[in-house]
């Protein structure tokens, strides 16, 4: 009897929630970046000046990998459970510089590199345990404060990520064209942000109302890379 | 002497400044010493970072030369597609880039690294050659040759320091495109050091943290030492405005200045150091004991100075010391042997200058105050000797040749000669060959009476009377019963010259004569410090007088 109980509230709960992915809309949208600036150049630089090469124009940065959209609801939303974020560490970098998640959602950092790293946390010491990672292994964490963080590995200091927890759990990447898409946005009112490499961008954040089952094209502007604390 | 006290004092000041130089010239010569130390050592460290800086440019280059290969960007581009890569695939490369290194060449790599446009490791050459397939993207160097820079850095691997440069490797046909980027380097190694060290006249050291990796010439330093460098290394790296440290290897000291390395390696407290040898300071005795025979030749000394100036010096004091000691000295032993032998009465006090002059002058006075004594001795003598209306005449007390020579020419108001007695004195001599003697013709002495003779002949005035043979026998005896006998033979020689006188002898006794003669006697040996006196009789101005004096011996 127990059994069938709990089945039964399983199978509510399935239908609640895709009741709910059936009434949720579609936000897409691009985001109009001024032109990338050079590369910067290195915090410690070597003997001599960096030069560029003589062939070919040395490649802008990719702001792109460095950002963040994020939709704010104004008025309180029901949002479904956002999934866990993967954040692997390639060896002498993350795979993403940047990665945002809602306050509360799980984060598990993957090495994935050829060496051990041991990452901490440089403004919130507690939020992880700064242990060797050996590699493969998986260090799971959970940010519930919003907040900027940044991840750094204790030998090697190039190895260093941002994580971005929002007050909104409808948080995602753009691609290397600048473009982002939210798939499961529940009906409402949101005000779009925008995370550039440490902090988030100061620019006058449009409102969007999503409706059931709808998709909305928006057209992030974003009038220089200057940011707000 | 005023003269010879200057140059004393100016001699004195000379030696003074010559001593003052001597202990002042090794600390100068310590300070300088120092001074240049730490000139070179900045001069080492700026050439050090010159030659790093133009080394990483040969690195640049060659990373850059290299990428460039045709083959290479060939099989770079093949491999972008190859998700997981075979060990083939990653020896292949490795062979290929092993073929592009110029042979035997000393500037050979210690390390080259051949990434995708992604960072993706496809080959290792010289070191862990058998890692492949990791992601090295995000090292500041291999970021800035993904996005189309030539660059250096310095990396940090376990305990050794590579110098490394990174160039993209770039899809020359079109459409064209970074496809990867290819990392060289070399260890900051003993060997690596030895070649910056030849060129530049000093040591040279990386470290990091309190860890040797490299070192030319190959010393070991205290680990505390070495972790103690990074502490003297100026704000901006100026090699000028850093402070040298100490590094010692044994009883060797050295003397370090050292700089951050730049780049990632920099930032993890790795250090270039250029060092010397330390001379500690010598001071005086080290000095001189450093001298070599070569510092005091001929060509590299100024001998004819310090010759010149001894002779110089030698000279003027020779001089001066004639002038101002010899020469008065010599003039006054002169006078004193005119005076001696009678031919001045008293010194010359004008000839004579300074302390010469008052020792003249203080002769004369003591010579002076021995004719007064002399004289107001005779007088004692004289009024003594004539008890009541008796008179024994006058004493000469002058005695020795004084008495027995004719009155000094340049004082004749004294009415005696002050000359100095001669040497060897005898009443014979005296009698036969002083001045008195000589003088005898023309004072004849009276006869001596004899028993029996008739009425004596009064005697000439100043006439004197020798007792020479008297005396002679009296002083061969020497003894009391001797001198009694010279004592009444004078009395007796007395009275015979006062009845010649027309005198008498009335109240003149014995007694009295003898005790006269005693304390005269006394006297005059207390004043002149002669053995014994003798007494002789003369006559003055028509009367008896005595006479005494002194005998030698």
């Amino acid at each position: 009897m127990p059994f069938l109980i709990r089945v039964g509230c399983y199978l509510a709960l399935v239908l609640v929630a895709q009741q709910r992915v059936a009434d949720a809309g579609v936000v897409a949208g691009r985001i109009d970046a001024p032109p990338a600036p050079a590369y910067p150049e290195p915090r410690h630089p070597g003997f001599i000046k960096r030069r560029p090469n003589a062939v070919l124009p040395p490649q802008p940065q990719d702001v792109y990998s460095e950002m963040l959209v994020m939709l704010v609801p104004t008025s309180k939303q029901t949002i479904a459970r956002q999934p866990q974020l993967a954040w692997d560490v390639l060896g002498e970098s993350f795979a993403q510089s940047v990665v945002g998640i809602g306050a509360g959602g799980e984060v598990l950092i993957r090495n994935r590199g050829k060496r051990q790293v041991t990452l901490r946390c440089e403004e919130k010491a507690d939020l992880l345990e700064t242990k060797p990672l050996n590699v493969n292994a998986p260090l799971a964490l959970t940010p519930s404060t919003v907040g900027i963080y940044t991840i750094v590995d204790k030998e090697s200091r190039h190895l260093r990520g941002t994580l971005v927890v929002g007050e909104s759990r409808l948080i995602t990447s753009v691609d290397n064209q600048g473009r982002f898409e939210f798939a499961d946005v529940p009906a409402g009112t949101y005000k779009t942000k925008v995370f550039f490499r440490s902090a988030w961008v100061e620019r006058n954040e449009e409102a969007i109302t999503v409706v059931e089952k709808g998709r909305i094209d928006v057209a992030v502007k974003l009038p220089s890379y200057g940011v707000k604390s | 002497m005023i003269l010879s006290k200057l140059w004393l004092f100016f001699i004195t000041l000379i030696a003074a400044a010559a001593l003052t130089g001597l202990l002042l010239v090794p600390k100068v010569a310590d300070r300088e010493r120092a001074a240049h130390e730490h000139q070179g050592l900045v001069t080492a460290c700026s050439v050090g970072k010159i030659l790093l800086t133009n080394n990483a440019q040969a690195r640049v280059d060659f990373a850059a030369m290299l990428a460039r290969e045709p083959e290479l960007v060939t099989e770079v581009e093949s491999l972008l597609a190859v998700d997981l890569l075979a060990k083939d695939q990653a020896s292949k490369l490795r062979t290929l880039v092993q073929s592009k290194l110029p042979k035997q060449d000393e500037n050979e790599p210690d390390l080259i690294i051949v990434t995708d446009q992604k960072g993706r490791v496809l080959s290792r050459l010289k070191t862990d050659e058998d890692v492949f397939g990791d992601v090295i993207a995000g090292r500041p160097l291999v970021d800035q040759a993904l996005h189309g820079y030539e660059a250096d850095d310095v990396w940090v691997a376990g305990e050794k320091i590579f110098l490394v440069a990174a160039a993209p490797i770039i899809r020359r046909d079109a459409p064209m495109r970074y496809v990867g980027a290819l990392i060289m380097g070399r260890l900051a190694t003993g060997k690596f050091a030895d070649k910056l060290a030849g060129s530049l006249r000093a040591g040279v050291l990386f470290t990091l943290g309190g860890t040797m990796a490299g070192a030319s010439p190959s010393v070991v330093f205290d680990r505390t030492a070495i972790e103690r460098l990074a502490s003297g290394i100026a704000a901006d790296g100026d090699c000028a405005k850093q402070t040298p440290g100490k590094l010692t290897s044994g009883p060797t000291e050295y003397l370090p200045l050292a700089s951050r390395l730049p780049g990632e390696a920099g930032e993890l407290g790795a250090l270039t150091t250029v060092f010397m040898e330390h001379t500690p300071p010598r001071g005086l005795i080290g000095t001189l004991k450093a001298a070599q025979k070569s510092d005091i030749g001929l060509v590299a000394f100024p001998w004819w100075l310090v010759v010149g100036a001894f002779c110089t010096l030698l000279l003027a004091s020779f001089l001066l010391l004639r002038k101002e000691a010899e020469r008065p000295l010599k003039a006054l032993a002169t006078d004193a042997i005119k005076l001696a032998q009678g031919d001045m009465p008293r010194l010359s006090e004008d000839a004579h200058k300074g302390a010469f002059g008052s020792i003249a002058r203080s002769l004369n006075i003591h010579i002076d105050k021995l004719g007064r004594d002399a004289k107001s001795a005779n007088a004692n003598l004289d009024s003594l000797l004539i008890a009541g209306d008796a008179k024994l005449g006058a004493l000469d007390l002058t005695g020795g040749a004084g008495s027995l020579g004719p009155p000094a020419p340049a004082q004749p108001a004294a009415g005696r000669s002050l000359t100095p007695p001669p040497i060897e004195f005898k009443f014979s001599d005296a009698a036969s060959k002083s001045p008195m003697a000589s003088a005898a013709p023309s004072m004849p002495l009276p006869p001596v009476p004899s028993a029996g003779a008739g009425k004596p002949k009064p005697p000439t005035p100043n006439q004197k009377l020798v007792l020479d043979d008297l005396i002679l026998s009296d002083d061969k005896s020497g003894d009391h019963d001797s001198e009694e006998a010279h004592f009444e033979a004078v009395f007796a020689e007395f009275l015979r010259v006062r009845e010649q006188c027309g005198e008498g002898a009335a109240g003149l006794t014995m007694e009295k004569f003898r005790e006269k003669l005693l304390r005269n006697r006394d006297d005059l040996i207390a004043k002149t410090g002669c053995a014994r006196v003798k007494f002789s009789v003369y006559v003055k101005d028509g009367k008896a007088a005595l006479k005494a004096s002194p005998v030698k011996g």
